[in-house]
């Protein structure tokens, strides 16, 4: 659309909403120009709807405009999947941010998309509930946006991802129909799984304002278990025997000497001191079951190799070894290097193998690679570290990429298992996905979105 | 009657029966009956598994409609499932998993004597149309087929059925596969 014709469509719409609901100043533009990745465009408008009729309004007019729709959450995203790519309207759904309901004998919780995910826990843990799903940026980044990315976090080994909890969405159509897929039932299986469909989607199917999600019976009590080994094979066969156990923890961490060394240079800890590989377990449930199984699990995982075992029993003890857990982000921001954060998937007994690779990787691209993530289901952050101060980083990081995804694929894993595919990963998705599947998504796509005005520029 | 099973850990689980126990055994219970380990276990299923076939034994037809409430619902369901029972002249018995809302209401028929088909249809519209109006669904596992077929536009709104049309289109543009069913 020509700039004019563009501008003058903006003040038409701008005029069927409410007043602040579209916005078209500089900061606001600049504000909603991407995520937490580095890329960025800007928009030509901010839609900042208060209600599920006016974000109907702005698809309506959209659609018969071709003008793109970028929709977007808290923006706390890690791949620029709401970077607006093609200008025209960033959709912030922020202002939807009404927790509506938390049915204590139905076990769930109605809320809009806008509302942020701590927020939701801390309400429904008040009342003895749980909504499991974690992502370490639950504070800051929205219910919408987990929905957009089907996030999932550390618990999401014993609990599932987001995907898990959607019963029920309210989700606006490309043209402005809303529709509501699922129900509030635990179980429905009436037609298609439209509600799913859109879990995941990185607005490029619709855009969700309001969510049914399932919660469950908040666990009393938490135990936890760090370890220290100073071999990383040996964490693996930790891993293995916890399992072997008959026990399946509520999260399973690893994280390999890179991170450990910088952590240990952040925090002073002398318990990091040549350790190569750490795990953490955490289990949850009935007291007596999980003082118990955390023994159990310590027996287990005390391997020859063990260089500390930390316990933590109660949500306070458990606390703290998480944070030593979220130091770990900090201690690689203070290298001084940007972190490329890969989350890519690989299949459980690949886990020492990606170590070994992520080393290999390190010695023939120059660049530090540190690995830490949820090693219970194969879901590893491989952070590919870079000077932007040097010249060629783009390039090498690039290459180094490349032989990263090439191999994970060969394994059988994904380039992403839980952040999207967004910009971050865009040249990955023809090598990740096969050309048949690639043009399902088109020909879904093209069902849902036939002017292609939803997120344009992505995957599809 | 409920039956509540656990999984885990030996130790774990004993314990936490022992709490299952004192939670339900509440004024007005009849009795309670433990098992431990999975042969223990079996037998306790083997009695839910006797509900089916006692159901047949009486010689009526079963129509197992296996809808999904929302979990509070549960007792205005089991209330409502009599009221059908009077309402329309036909047995009615409830059971299934109790714990995420999805009943199996089983609707027993007499296909000898005249006007069971529209008997039973007209119990079915009623059921339906309560569980739809507490915001619950029509089948939470079984599927729609054809058995629930006829109330597919009562549980799906028109704008998701359009949905559905859209990507049944999508993914088979000619309508060869499954024809005749719900989309």
């Amino acid at each position: 659309m020509r700039t004019d014709r563009l501008a003058s469509a903006l003040t038409d719409l701008k005029s069927r909403l409410k007043p602040g609901e579209l916005r078209l100043d500089a900061r606001t533009l600049a504000a909603h120009a991407g995520d937490r990745w580095f890329a960025s465009h800007l928009p030509d408008a901010v839609a900042l709807p208060r209600s599920t009729a006016a974000v109907s309004t702005v698809l309506r007019f959209a659609h018969e405009n071709r003008i793109p729709v970028t929709a977007r959450g808290a923006g706390h995203g890690y791949v620029g999947g709401c970077v607006p790519q093609q200008g025209g309207i960033a959709l912030s759904l922020a202002r939807l941010n009404r927790i509506k309901e938390v049915h204590e004998g139905d076990f769930v919780a109605v809320v809009q998309s806008g509302v942020r995910t701590q927020a939701l826990q801390d309400a429904v843990e008040a009342r003895h509930l749980f909504y499991p799903p974690d992502p370490a940026s639950r504070a800051d980044c929205s219910i919408g946006g987990n929905i957009a990315t089907n996030a999932g976090g550390p618990r999401c080994l014993k609990y599932g991802v987001t995907r898990d909890y959607v019963l029920g969405l309210e989700a606006v159509l490309a043209d402005g129909t809303v529709v509501r897929p699922g129900s509030r039932t635990h179980k429905n299986k009436t037609g298609f799984e439209l509600a799913r469909l859109f879990v995941g989607s990185e607005g490029l199917l619709g855009v969700v304002t309001e969510a049914t999600l399932k919660l469950l019976p908040l666990p009393p009590y938490r135990g936890c278990l760090a370890v220290g080994y100073d071999a990383a094979p040996v964490a693996a066969a930790a891993i293995n025997a916890v399992f072997a156990a008959g026990i399946l923890p509520c999260a399973l961490e690893v994280a390999d000497g890179f991170t450990l060394a910088a952590a240990r240079k952040r925090t002073g800890s002398r318990q990091l001191e040549g350790c190569e590989a750490m795990i953490i377990v955490e289990l949850d449930g009935q007291e007596r079951s999980v003082r118990a199984e955390l023994r159990a699990v310590e027996q287990a995982a005390r391997l020859p190799g063990t260089r500390f075992v930390q316990r933590a029993l109660g949500a306070e003890a458990c606390e703290r070894v998480w944070q030593v857990r979220r130091e770990f982000s900090y201690s690689l921001r203070d290298t001084g290097l940007t972190k490329l954060n890969e989350d890519i998937a690989v299949p459980r007994s690949r886990l020492v193998d990606l170590f070994e690779f992520a080393q290999g990787l390190q010695q023939r691209h120059g660049l530090p690679v540190a690995c830490f993530g949820h090693a219970g289901d194969g879901n590893i952050h491989v952070n590919v570290m870079v000077d932007e101060t040097q010249p060629g980083w783009r390039e090498r990081s690039e290459a180094a990429l490349d032989d990263l995804f090439g191999q994970v694929i060969a394994w059988g894993g994904v380039i992403t298992g839980e952040h999207g595919v967004g910009l971050a990963k865009k040249r990955w998705f023809p090598l990740a996905v096969s050309p048949e599947l690639r043009t399902l998504h088109r020909a879904v796509k093209r069902a849902l979105d036939p002017r292609g005005i939803l997120n344009p520029g992505k995957f599809v | 009657m409920i039956i509540v099973e656990l999984d885990g850990q030996e130790r774990s689980v004993r314990a936490e029966l022992r709490a299952v126990e004192q939670a339900a055994w509440l004024p007005g219970t009849r009795f309670v009956q433990r098992a431990l380990g999975a042969e223990a276990c079996e037998r306790v299923w083997q009695v839910r598994r006797e509900f089916s076939y006692s159901l047949r034994d009486t010689g009526l037809t079963k129509l197992n409609e296996d809808i999904a409430a929302p979990r509070s619902r549960l007792v205005d369901l089991f209330e409502f499932a009599q009221g059908l029972q009077q309402r329309h002249g036909l047995p009615v018995a409830c059971f299934g998993h109790a714990g995420d809302g999805n009943i199996h209401v089983n609707v027993m028929v007499d296909e000898t004597q005249p006007g069971w088909r529209e008997r039973s249809e007209a119990a079915l519209d009623d059921l339906f149309g309560q569980v739809i109006a507490w915001g619950g669904v029509i089948t939470g596992e079984h599927g729609v087929g054809l058995a629930k077929k006829r109330w597919f536009p009562l549980a799906v709104s028109p704008e998701l059925r359009t949905l559905h049309r859209a990507v049944k289109r999508a993914l088979d543009p000619r309508g060869i596969l499954n024809p005749g069913k719900f989309v």
